[in-house]
């Protein structure tokens, strides 16, 4: 009930124009930021963080929540239209978004992976708000060994994404968790298969690496297949379709499922959006009544990818409002944000400055609902891409890829690994490799290293199995490998 | 000691070009020979080879890798070398007893379009650095949507125009992107 006060009065808080002009700014900079390849939430955040600085602390707060929020919808955008996601955590949007495209249905897209952000958003503000303090007492006692076992698990996506070529789908896995080891150790700082290359120091940029994977070699494809004169929504003159209120209401259990996981994910610091999205989408795979149509343009995908990733953002401020840790780049940003303005977070926020707080956490549903309207009006004009005859996008495509990968880190080195990792991707795609287990080896891969790691030297090897939480989730992950093969087994033999 | 020396050598620039001359001079012979034979594998087992000689190659560096604390720097690579060595032997199987999908076919009109596009992309990289970002993406765009067939004259110039005007304004002007200038304009308008 005292909660249910707190936040009524954090309403009360933003009541007036400048926290909601401050919440537009900051949805329109995030789903700007979100869909535009190489412009991250973090970078986002931290560009509108100078122009805080004279702002009222919640107000200033509210803007860049609001940037963080919509940055993880936006990057659905170009996921779902171009094949481009951008950002990681659209990777996942990607699988069953852009086969919608392909079929004349970017309307659907689109129109699933808005709804399924606001519900996701929400669900992840009412988590946080609800169980925010116990749930992050649980995430800051993960020992190293459960860390491992958690993106181990997460790992474990490959073997329902890889479909009958399991083994080309693991050696994809492989190779992206083998790409992540090379620049300097983060443990020892020893140099690892840089080849003398100062660019290498810092190992290959997840960015360009996406783009490369997914935009580029979908652009090899294209080109390949002869089809550049057609759309990406092929011949269609018809009205666009876009999904009614019945189909987003039988989406509602792949939703708040996902939804729920993405929070979850989310909590736990470093965990990140990118693999609450696949895991979410694994599990909505797992349960769907339509498993054999993922990947090939299930709205359920859509839905689980999407609102699992916008989920994830309630979940990654738990930790980051209750003990001052930050799950995320974003939330470090963040962090910088309320120093600058000498707030401590941390458990005496809530008692001190409840203002804030519950200021913050209404905004946030706002922010949702803003993001919701100018996402409904945004769509309309973002379908008019796939209208684009692909001779004129093609080009377009790559030059916002190099973009895209210079703005990283101002580094053309960049440019040319994304268009190697682009050729890669074609090449490897062409013969049956998928895409997405590279790129989910990639994320995955230092926090798995690092944790593992840490793991043996703080227990030794044992670790793994005498911890019983990291024994359960092995357990989990080695089940979640193993289901599907033997599925896969029983109904082919060969 | 004599690893170690190897390993040091490889670990250079030299070194990398000295393993991608090895591995075309395997590649090369063996594509020659999948072709005499008509195997309706030739790029899957060039690709596997390839991982094959990738893994190798990594596994060797990582015992360079200067041993610090009880677990060294080479520990979780050559975890995931194997596991590509397994998933490899696994698919050369496959192949060994046709279950694989054999290679897609594709014309050679269509490979060669590709294969012009990707040279494309690499003389757009070197223009960059020549040129300087924005003429470099001016004439990448024009002779991008040309080689597509888009034939409209007026349309390749206003696009390509437009799309500049964009980025300048998007990217440079408000993100404030250092975009490369180029050695070239500088050099001779001193």
């Amino acid at each position: 009930m005292e909660l249910i006060t707190h936040l009524i009065e954090g309403f009360g808080y933003i009541a007036g124009i400048a926290p909601f002009l401050a919440i537009v700014v900051g949805v329109i900079a995030g789903i700007f930021v979100g869909a535009m390849p190489g412009l991250s939430p973090s970078m986002g955040v931290a560009i509108l963080l100078p122009f805080t600085f004279k702002m009222p602390p919640l107000i200033g707060l509210v803007l860049l929540t609001a940037v963080y929020l919509a940055s993880n919808y936006g990057g659905s955008i170009t996921a779902v239209t171009i094949n481009t996601p951008g950002t990681p955590s659209a990777v996942a949007t990607a699988f069953d978004g852009y086969p919608l495209t392909l079929q004349g249905k970017a309307g659907w897209g689109l129109g699933i992976s808005l709804v399924a952000s606001t519900v996701g958003g929400m669900v992840g503000i009412i988590i946080l708000i609800v169980f925010s303090q116990p749930l992050a007492a649980v995430a800051v006692k993960m020992h190293p060994a459960e860390y491992f076992s958690l993106a181990l698990f997460g790992l474990s996506t490959v073997a329902s994404l890889a479909g009958k070529d399991w083994a080309k789908a693991f050696t994809a896995a492989l190779l992206g968790l083998l790409i992540n080891t090379i620049g300097i150790d983060p443990i020892s700082g020893v140099k690892r298969y840089t080849f003398g290359e100062t660019s290498l120091f810092d190992g290959f940029d997840f960015i360009p690496a996406l783009i490369g994977l997914f935009a580029l070699s979908e652009v090899f494809s294209k080109i390949e297949e002869g089809s550049w004169k057609t759309r990406l929504s092929g011949e269609i003159s018809k009205q666009e379709q876009w999904p009614t209120l019945k189909d987003y209401w039988n989406l509602k259990w792949a939703t708040l499922q996902a939804s729920l996981v993405g929070t979850l994910i989310g909590i736990f610091p470093g965990a990140g959006s990118a693999i609450a999205s696949f895991l979410a989408y694994d599990l909505g795979k797992r349960t769907s009544k339509h498993p054999e149509t993922f990947g090939k343009g299930n709205p359920e995908g859509v839905a689980a990818a999407e609102a699992a990733n916008s989920a994830s953002v309630g979940g990654a401020m738990v930790p980051l409002l209750t003990l001052g840790i930050p799950g995320s780049a974003s939330t470090a940003v963040l962090i910088g944000a309320l120093m600058i303005h000498d707030l401590a977070p941390g458990p005496l926020l809530f008692t001190e400055r409840p203002d804030l707080i519950y200021g913050l956490f209404a905004s946030m549903f706002v922010a949702n609902g803003v993001m919701f309207l100018l996402g409904y009006w945004g769509s309309r004009l973002w379908i008019k891409v796939t209208k684009v005859p692909l001779n004129v996008l093609i080009p377009l495509i790559i030059s916002i890829a190099s973009v895209g990968s210079f703005a990283v880190k101002n580094s053309l080195f960049d440019v040319g690994a994304c268009f190697g990792f682009g050729v890669v991707g074609w090449v490897l795609k062409r013969h049956g490799y998928p895409m997405a287990p590279i790129v989910l080896g990639m994320v995955l891969g230092k926090l798995m290293e690092v944790n593992f790691r840490r793991a043996v030297i703080m227990g030794g090897y044992g670790v793994f199995f005498y911890r019983p939480a990291s024994l359960i989730l092995l357990l989990i992950s080695i089940a979640a490998f193993a289901y599907p093969l033997v599925q896969m087994r029983k109904e082919s033999p060969n | 000691m004599t690893i170690q020396r190897i390993n040091t050598f490889l670990d250079s620039p030299l070194g990398l070009g000295v393993l991608l001359v090895f591995l075309a001079g395997i590649e090369i012979p063996l594509y020659l020979f999948l072709r005499r034979k008509e195997s309706p594998y030739k790029s899957q087992i060039l690709i596997l080879v390839s991982l094959v000689y990738l893994s190798l190659v990594f596994l060797l560096l990582s015992f360079a890798f200067p041993v610090k604390g009880k677990v060294s720097a080479g520990v979780t690579p050559r975890l995931w070398i194997l596991g590509i060595l397994l998933c490899s032997l696994y698919l050369a199987i496959r192949i060994n007893k046709g279950k694989e999908k054999s290679d897609p076919s594709v014309s050679s009109s269509q490979s060669r379009m590709v294969f012009l596009y990707i040279l494309l992309c690499l003389g757009y990289l070197g223009a960059i650095d020549l040129l300087g970002f924005f003429p470099a993406s001016f004439f990448f765009l024009l002779i991008g949507m040309r080689l597509l067939s888009y034939t409209h004259p007026v349309g390749l110039i206003v696009l390509s125009l437009g799309w500049i005007a964009f980025l300048y304004l998007v990217f440079y002007s408000l993100l404030s992107v250092p975009f490369p200038e180029g050695i070239l304009i500088p050099y001779l308008l001193g």
